[in-house]
């Protein structure tokens, strides 16, 4: 079998509520998948989880990649594994120069040590492929920068770190249609750098980022807590079109949900 | 001893600090406060009669004064269990081998290298310098070492992000004359004593490894050898302007002759019909840089006749060289609207033209082929018109070979110092150049023959950026295929340390030139500069060298006691008057035992440059438990004064109490930092009060790390019109800890301004409290005042308190007061480690970011052991 991210029967509580309620979703490297459903339906629950976030109390499942149960390792652990989250909200923290944070990060997930003049140039490489101005890096970290700012610093740290697997929690929203379009576009372009090898799961709402990404594998949908349905990229376009009222009613009329 | 209190005595003792057990008194008195206790102390001291009377009666006022019940908690402090006084031997050492053990220990825990701990010792002087003529890239200009001013910007490299920055001169200092020795690199040469550092790539490889790597550091000129790497400029940063050139006067009167007699003639008239279009251009351009160049290489300035004023501009390019000829005409033309006709003579140009000539003369280039150098502005200029200027030399004065893979030029000349300017000018624009050599050369002059010396630079690699000012160059410029960089070294790629701006490169030579007078700048920041295009370091110690500048300018910067002894008029002026001993109980204590402490003042007008340090005074050894400092500013000086952490805890007492008083006259500005890291076991309860007449300005700013207890209030009185106050103040509060710090404004006059800023952070535990006072009298209107105070938790068994007073009796006032209180987020932590960051890195992340802004405010040093303290605080229990 080939190498994937496997999530079995994961239930996850927070402040004691149960939000994911028992989910299966198996995203194999190489692929890349997108997570779409209504709000509060827990997809940003299952991303944050991903990543160990400790307000998310696991109750029952397991998550395996490369072989071992990451549910069982601290956030650092992860991301050392080559995982990586997008934030759909990204945290301030004043005086934490930016280029600083990158530096040590870089070094944390790579386990090297890197001389800071060799690292600024990687830098700057990274930032011209995104299109990002140099003084960026200067700044404190998400200090005072904009939604559409924030976002950007998650994909220049997305294609810094060059994880294996990303997770990308709503991060095309709050972006108007050219942040859309670059998003998209650094996707595609940190694909087909890892030789097609770099798994995604993309959390949206909309289906207009997914029609900017190639290729894109399956489209799943997720309601109350579970995956109700997947499919190929059509379903992305079919739900946009439709709502998610439509799809609401044809699965109580199933008996799928309650 | 019960395991258990081997344990409480291990909590007790501070983990990072030190004490010295084994320091030497020779004299102590009894424990306990008494009469006779502070009577022994000053007649110790020999003290006049009217400090040991202020003595006496402070000690009466410390024991009517309750102690406080607010702030810390003072209960487990027992007054009668501290010995008050205890003076260590005063003897002078002459060798290293005599400085008592525990010194050296101290040195050795502060990390001061060697031959500056002699220095901080009293038995060795250090010199780590340059020759006077050294020239320095200074901005602008580029400036012998002797002539830099304090004030003034040179060019330094950031060494760790590898640019090259503007930094101000703190101070220059004469070092006398020492053995240099002359380094040669790259073409450049440099002389310095044996022990000035250079950055250095050193290549490093541990045993069993096939490859080791290179590491950029200082190295001590006597630890470097033939062929090292030391670090050299490429460029300069393209920052020049052009250069406002002297105005000229365009008129002269001649003294015309004809049949009817003598009469003037001016020249606006005579040149109506031949130079009607004769300008001078305000600014330099490059078409005048070129000129200037052709000029200075084969130029000088002639008369007509014996006795007749300098007005015929010579420059002697041969009529076979077509294309420079139609250069200066079409440049002559375009800078000074001036038609060249003379077109006629073989070997010279002659320009005759007045005002062109006095320009020349006005700029300092009336000199001959020996004695003509390169204006030191020149190197102030945009690259481009540098550039130019080089391009104007070589096309009158130099040849340029070409092949087709090859091509570099060639400039001779009998003047070695004009040859080493047009290398520097190379330098600083990036272009790469020979080293100077000597050749000989015959005359032949009236049947005579005469051996002459000359000299000849080569400058080669890429020769590109000419092209579009030089005519010789871009007649026999071909690409290089290949441009010698020493870009590998075993096996180890050096590019990763090169930018455009910095390379390094091999020492080809080094040799003992002999003794010659030398200096030695210190810059702010970074401790480096660039002289003769190399990187070298400057000197920390000038730190300790500044006691006789300050003596020129009229400064005083003693200790305490000596003050007393050696100044008492002033000091018997002031002292007690910001503070006096009924203020509070410990006021009262400090001033009936007091030892030790700063005393400075500044005379009118006085900026001194760079912070007085505590430190200085390292070894004096009088850093008591309750030192006085005194610093008075007189009108409109300036003075920065830093107490460190770094001073060792020479005390085993556990109670410090100190009080200091600022005095700023009108105009005058206060600095006072301080970084206090005193041992877990101590109480610190501080008075530290200043006024501020008109205009004037205090700053306190205060960082708190150590200590068992704290309480201390830094305070601006501003009893003048326009006064400001500002107190920037930080507290760390761990295990056992309680930080109750903040300040007191006190707003006595119209349009004064304070500002505090207080940040803390409490963890394992401890206790931060901020407890802040305003007040603005009535009739102070257009008062401002700005309280802010940050506090943040790192876990929840600590506390942190805001006690903001504020009494506001006057009406027209701005008032801005902000207080959060924030624990350390889950959030920030988790999007920290989803980054790879462990947890401890993250809290360390967070916290050294809170307090990233007070840490700028520090000079550059202490920076970094704030920094540095504060990671050790956090280290160990996180996680």
């Amino acid at each position: 079998m080939t190498e994937a991210l496997e999530i079995r029967n994961l239930r996850v509580a927070v402040d004691g509520r149960e939000i994911l309620k028992g989910i299966n979703l198996v995203v194999p490297k190489g692929e890349i998948h997108a997570l779409m459903g209504p709000n509060g339906s827990g997809k940003s629950t299952l991303a944050q989880t991903l990543l160990g976030h400790p307000r998310y109390e696991v109750l029952e499942g397991e998550v395996i990649w490369k072989g071992r149960n990451i549910l069982e390792l601290s956030p650092d652990e992860r991301a050392k594994l080559g995982l990586f989250l997008a934030f759909q909200y990204p945290v301030e923290i004043p005086g934490v120069v930016l280029g600083n944070f990158l530096h040590i990060a870089y070094q944390a997930v790579k386990g090297t040590e890197i001389p800071i003049g060799k690292f600024n140039r990687m830098l700057m490489q990274k930032l011209r492929l995104l299109d990002m101005d140099a003084s960026f890096i200067s700044r404190g970290l998400n200090e005072g920068f904009s939604g559409g700012e924030r976002k950007r610093c998650e994909i220049l740290q997305m294609a810094l770190l060059e994880p294996e697997f990303a997770v990308m929690d709503e991060t095309d929203s709050g972006l108007d249609i050219d942040g859309v379009r670059i998003v998209a576009s650094a996707v595609n372009k940190l694909y087909e750098q890892s030789g097609n090898q770099m798994g995604f799961l993309i959390i949206t709402h909309y289906s207009r980022i997914l029609n900017h990404i190639q290729p894109l594998h399956k489209v799943h949908v997720m309601m109350d807590g579970r995956i109700v349905l997947s499919g190929g990229p059509e379903l992305a376009n079919e739900l946009e079109e439709k709502g998610y009222d439509w799809l609401e009613e044809q699965l109580k009329a199933e008996g799928v949900l309650a | 001893m019960s395991e258990q209190e081997q344990q409480l005595k291990e909590l007790a003792v501070y983990k990072y600090g030190f004490r010295d057990e084994d320091a030497e008194y020779e004299f102590v008195v009894p424990k306990g406060l008494s009469k006779e206790v502070v009577e022994a102390i000053s007649h110790y001291k020999n003290e006049p009669e009217w400090m040991r009377k202020t003595r006496l009666q402070a000690l009466e006022i410390f024991f009517r004064k309750p102690i406080p019940t607010w702030g810390v908690d003072l209960s487990e402090l027992n007054f009668d269990e501290i010995t008050y006084y205890a003076s260590p031997t005063s003897r002078k050492v002459r060798s290293w081998d005599e400085v008592p053990e525990y010194i050296k220990r101290t040195y050795e825990r502060l990390g001061i290298p060697e031959a500056e701990r002699k220095f901080l010792a009293g038995v060795g002087a250090q010199y780590d310098c340059l020759t006077a003529d050294t020239v320095v890239f200074a901005n602008p200009g580029a400036v012998p070492i002797a002539q830099i001013q304090p004030g003034q910007h040179v060019y330094s490299l950031d060494v760790e992000n590898r640019k090259i920055i503007k930094q101000r001169v703190k101070a220059v200092v004469y070092k006398g004359e020492l053995p240099v020795f002359e380094v040669k690199v790259a073409g450049r040469r440099i002389k310095a004593t044996f022990n000035h550092p250079f950055l250095a790539l050193i290549y490093h490889k541990e045993d069993g490894k096939q490859r080791g790597r290179f590491k950029v550091e200082w190295r001590y000129l006597s630890d470097l050898k033939v062929g090292d790497y030391i670090a050299i400029v490429k460029r300069l940063p393209d920052e020049g302007k052009p250069y406002k050139l002297p105005e000229v006067e365009m008129e002269t009167e001649f003294i015309g002759r004809n049949q009817f007699g003598t009469f003037k003639v001016r020249t606006d008239k005579f040149f109506r019909r031949t130079q009607k279009d004769l300008r001078i251009p305000e600014q330099t351009n490059e078409p005048f840089m070129w000129f200037l160049g052709a000029y200075l290489g084969d130029g000088g300035l002639r008369r007509k006749k014996k006795g007749a004023p300098k007005n015929i501009v010579d420059i002697a390019l041969p009529a076979s060289d077509r294309a420079c000829r139609e250069r200066l005409a079409k440049v002559l033309w375009e800078v000074f609207g001036y038609k060249l006709n003379s077109d006629r003579e073989p070997s010279r140009v002659r320009i005759h033209c007045t005002p062109i000539a006095r320009l020349l003369s006005a700029i300092g280039l009336d000199k001959n082929a020996h004695t003509k150098s390169v204006p030191s502005w020149v190197f102030g200029l945009p690259q481009s018109q540098k550039l130019a200027f080089i391009a104007g030399y070589i096309d009158a004065n130099g040849h340029v070979r070409g092949d087709e893979k090859n091509s570099d030029v060639m400039l001779t000349s009998v003047n070695e110092t004009l040859l080493r300017d047009i290398q520097r000018l190379a330098i600083t624009c990036g272009l790469q150049v020979s080293d100077i050599h000597s050749f000989r050369y015959k005359v032949n002059r009236k049947g005579r023959s005469d051996e002459r010396i000359g000299y000849r630079l080569l400058i080669t690699g890429d020769l590109s950026p000419l092209v579009p000012y030089s005519v010789k160059v871009a007649a026999n410029y071909k690409p290089r295929k290949y441009h010698h960089r020493d870009e590998s070294h075993h096996h180890v790629k050096l590019d990763a340390y090169m930018t455009d701006e910095i390379g390094f490169a091999r020492i080809e030579s080094i040799r003992y030139i002999g003794v010659e007078p030398t200096y030695d700048i210190e810059v702010e920041g970074v401790h480096n500069f660039i002289a003769e295009g190399i990187v070298v370091h400057n000197s920390e110690v000038v730190y300790h060298r500044i006691r006789e500048d300050l003596e020129r300018q009229g400064v005083i910067f003693v200790d305490m006691d000596t003050a007393v002894r050696e100044y008492p008029d002033i000091v018997k002026e002031y002292f007690g008057t910001v503070i006096p001993p009924t203020d509070n109980k410990f006021a009262a204590l400090n001033t009936a035992v007091w030892s030790g402490g700063s005393f400075i003042y500044v005379p009118k007008g006085v900026h001194v440059e760079m912070p007085l340090q505590a430190y200085f005074r390292i070894n004096a050894q009088n850093i008591g438990q309750f030192e006085r400092t005194l610093i008075i500013a007189e009108e409109g000086s300036f003075v920065h004064y830093v107490e460190g952490c770094t001073a060792p805890i020479y005390s085993t007492h556990s109670l410090h109490s100190a009080v200091v008083e600022l005095i700023a006259k009108p105009g005058a500005t206060i600095r006072y930092t301080t970084l206090q890291n005193w041992s877990y076991n101590v109480y610190n309860l501080v008075t530290k009060r200043g006024v501020a007449y008109e205009d004037a300005k205090i700053v306190w700013v205060d960082a708190n790390i150590g200590s068992k207890a704290t309480m201390k209030y830094p305070a601006v009185y501003m009893v003048g019109k326009g006064a400001r106050g500002e107190v920037l103040s930080v507290a760390f509060a761990s295990n056992g800890q309680h930080q109750d710090t903040g300040a007191k404004m006190i707003h006595a006059a119209p349009y004064t301004t304070s500002v505090i800023t207080s940040k803390s952070i409490s963890i394992f535990g401890g206790r931060a409290t901020y407890r802040g006072m305003v007040k603005v009298y009535p009739g102070c209107k257009g008062a401002k005042v700005n309280v802010r105070c940050d506090a943040l938790l790192l876990d929840e068994i600590s506390r942190t308190d805001t006690y903001p007073v504020m009494e506001i009796d006057e009406e027209q006032v701005e008032v801005a007061h902000e207080a959060t209180v924030s624990k350390i987020g889950e959030e920030q932590l988790f999007y920290l480690q989803s980054r790879g960051l462990t947890d401890d890195q993250a809290v360390k992340m967070i916290v050294n970011g809170f307090f990233r802004d007070f840490a700028k405010e520090l000079p550059m040093e202490y920076a970094v052991e704030f920094t540095r303290l504060i990671e050790l605080q956090l280290e160990g229990s996180v996680g």
